[in-house]
């Protein structure tokens, strides 16, 4: 077992006034853990860096048509389209539950209009038992010509301060890697106030049905996850890296605690671990695991110590 | 959501393979001897959730669902009914004697047997092989509470059927072959008069076919139809084994189903 004088303690809003300090960086991504009660059978949810549950919108959603999921080389599609019951049944059932959690919960948000970003923001505010609100950012923006807020600097900037101005907690917002120049948009979202960014988000992608010569999806086009989009997330990271001072949390295709090293190697403060767990269900407490042994068998006493190692020195 | 749903008593458990025999072409008999604690509540419908792959090798990415074919409530003896379709299910079936599976579960909502059924119909489609597994267990509590069950099964072609030696001897075994224009729903209308309970199984298409024809009988029997979705995490998190209810929108298979209503289901 570790040495318990490992420190593994991060802190991913140090500017803000709540703070975010996690006993150690390894998450679970949105969309892949639930509302955080429904892995409780299979591993010790107790263990984790933090939580970040299911993205929540303003109105339930029903989602997109089926078939939702397909598997592809080392990783998955999906075009879940957000389903989710809203904002007010996901604070009033699951809340109070989190609120006795010693695992912080961080409510992942998405919305299709500034509008709504700051109405998810304000109500999340006021309800006790959410340590931070991650900002999905990878959705059209309806109000202007239904791009995703992510696909520009000027527009996930919008999104960020329509979020930061309508709370207090500590806001991360989630890049989306399907753009030109990740570090000019990453740039952009510190700018306008964010406290920590996290990415990347799936990468677009799709399939075809060979016997129907259609597209396998319902909704045609999907997020590849899983290992295949590792090393696009790495570079991402790495980039990101280089061009802010706000901490980062690694997302893509980390399944084992390797990967994660090369993630925070990379620059990366802290790591969400999402698909993986599909796989493995405890595939984020055996990154956690093999982390510290790690550490331990290199004979380090601080993550930090490996944080941006493989970052060009300045 | 007002729904019946299943005590969580799901597990992560480590299945050894007892006995494999390929009982028709490209359908295979996997026995296991799996924790006594996770097989105690498992119900008849049921799945198990497994890797089916070289452990330290993300591709396949995904577990593949399959049913429980057959479970022992008291003991660790059970089983799944493998239909050879593509690399996991390949994978598995080529595991030998003494192998051991990485498996979640039991998961999902099985059928339920009413008390004061006397006369059960079970009705199997698929596209080559019929989807006979998440129905076995049911037919075999049924024969013992000494109902009268008649099962219908509809094949490609005879070399794809399941063998008779599967079931209790007590079922009436029907089979019907595509290959020779016949199918079984071509000849469910008599019985649906007879069944307290019709119990059914197969793809979309097929239970649609179902619905169709016993939609016409009055009055209508209740029908319980256990369905298939890609799955990528079968515990309920991920929405993407979405299906059409017609009241409530998407549920999933994997916790609300994988038995539903058909008489609720959007096919
Ligand atoms: C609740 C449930 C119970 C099932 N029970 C049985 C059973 O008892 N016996 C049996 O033989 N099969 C059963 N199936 C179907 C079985 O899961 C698929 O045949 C299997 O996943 C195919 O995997 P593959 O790698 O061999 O095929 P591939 O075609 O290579 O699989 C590619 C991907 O598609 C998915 N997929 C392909 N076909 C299906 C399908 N029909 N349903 C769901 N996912 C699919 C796979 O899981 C995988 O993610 C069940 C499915 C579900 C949802
Ligand atoms: C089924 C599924 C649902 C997801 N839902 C969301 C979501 O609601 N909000 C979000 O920000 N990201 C969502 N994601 C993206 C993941 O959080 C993560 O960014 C992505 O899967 C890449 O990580 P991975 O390769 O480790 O899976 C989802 C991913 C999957 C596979
Ligand atoms: S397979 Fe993930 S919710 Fe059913």
């Amino acid at each position: 077992m570790p040495r318990p004088t490992i420190n593994l303690r991060v802190e991913l809003a140090p500017d803000n006034e709540h703070g975010l300090s996690l006993r150690n960086p390894v998450l679970v991504a949105s969309g892949t853990f639930g509302y955080g009660t429904e892995y409780g059978r299979l591993m010790d949810v107790h263990r984790l860096g933090a939580i970040i549950c299911k993205g929540t919108t303003v109105e339930e959603r029903d989602g997109n048509l089926p078939p939702r999921t397909v598997e592809t080389a080392a990783g998955m599609l999906n075009s879940i389209g957000l389903q989710n019951r809203g904002i007010a049944t996901l604070l009033k059932d699951y809340a109070p539950k989190w609120a006795r959690w010693s695992t912080p919960v961080i409510v992942n948000i998405a919305a299709e209009s500034l509008h709504d970003y700051a109405e998810l923001a304000y109500q999340v505010d006021t309800t006790p038992g959410i340590a931070g609100i991650e900002v999905n950012i990878s959705c059209p923006n309806i109000d202007n010509g239904s791009l995703p807020f992510a696909s520009n600097p000027q527009s996930a900037a919008a999104a960020t301060r329509a979020v930061v101005e309508a709370t207090s907690l500590p806001v991360i917002v989630k890049l989306s890697p399907n753009v030109g120049d990740i570090a000019a948009i990453a740039a952009a979202v510190e700018e306008a106030g964010a406290d920590a960014i996290s990415l990347i988000n799936t990468v677009l992608g799709m399939a075809v049905d060979i016997t129907t010569r259609q597209p396998t999806l319902g909704a045609k086009l999907g997020g590849l996850s899983g290992p295949a989009i590792k090393p696009i997330a790495l570079r991402m990271v790495w980039q990101v890296a280089q061009a802010v001072s706000i901490p980062i949390i690694g997302i893509g295709g980390i399944a084992s605690p390797a990967d994660a090293i090369e993630f925070l190697m990379a620059g990366a403060t802290a790591v969400q671990v999402g698909s993986a767990t599909f796989t493995n269900p405890r595939a984020a407490l055996d990154v956690l695991d093999g982390l510290s042994a790690w550490l331990h068998a290199e004979g380090i006493e601080d993550v930090h110590e490996i944080i941006g190692a493989a970052l060009p020195p300045q | 959501m007002g729904l019946h749903q299943t005590e969580d008593n799901l597990q992560q458990f480590t299945a050894t393979i007892t006995n494999h025999r390929e009982v028709a072409h490209n359908l295979v008999w996997v026995g296991l001897r799996a924790p006594a604690a996770a097989l105690r509540e498992a119900r008849a419908g049921q799945f198990v959730f497994v890797r089916c792959g070289d452990p330290a090798s993300f591709d396949p990415y995904l577990r593949r669902p399959f049913s429980l074919a057959a479970f022992d409530v008291d003991g660790e003896s059970a089983a799944l009914l493998v239909r050879v379709s593509g690399r996991g299910s390949r994978w598995l079936t080529e595991r030998v004697e003494g192998e051991q599976l990485d498996m979640i579960g039991p998961l999902g909502n099985g059928y339920r047997l009413d008390e004061r059924s006397r006369h059960l119909l079970a009705i199997v489609g698929g596209e080559r092989q019929p989807h006979l597994a998440p129905l076995l267990p049911l037919l075999k509590s049924a024969a013992a509470r000494e109902l009268s069950v008649t099962l219908l099964i509809e094949a490609e072609r005879e070399a794809y059927l399941p063998p008779a030696s599967l079931l209790p001897p007590e079922v009436e075994y029907q089979t019907f072959f595509r290959e020779a224009g016949d199918s079984a729903i071509a000849h469910i209308k008599p019985l649906l008069g007879w069944a307290d309970q019709v119990v059914a199984a197969g793809p979309d298409d097929f239970l649609a076919a179902l619905k169709k024809v016993a939609g016409a009988v009055y009055p209508r029997p209740d029908i319980q139809a256990s369905v298939e979705r890609p799955m990528a995490c079968a515990v309920g998190v991920c929405l993407g084994c979405a299906v059409e209810n017609e009241r409530v929108g998407y549920l999933r298979a994997c916790r609300e189903g994988p038995v539903f209503d058909l008489w609720k289901m959007v096919l």
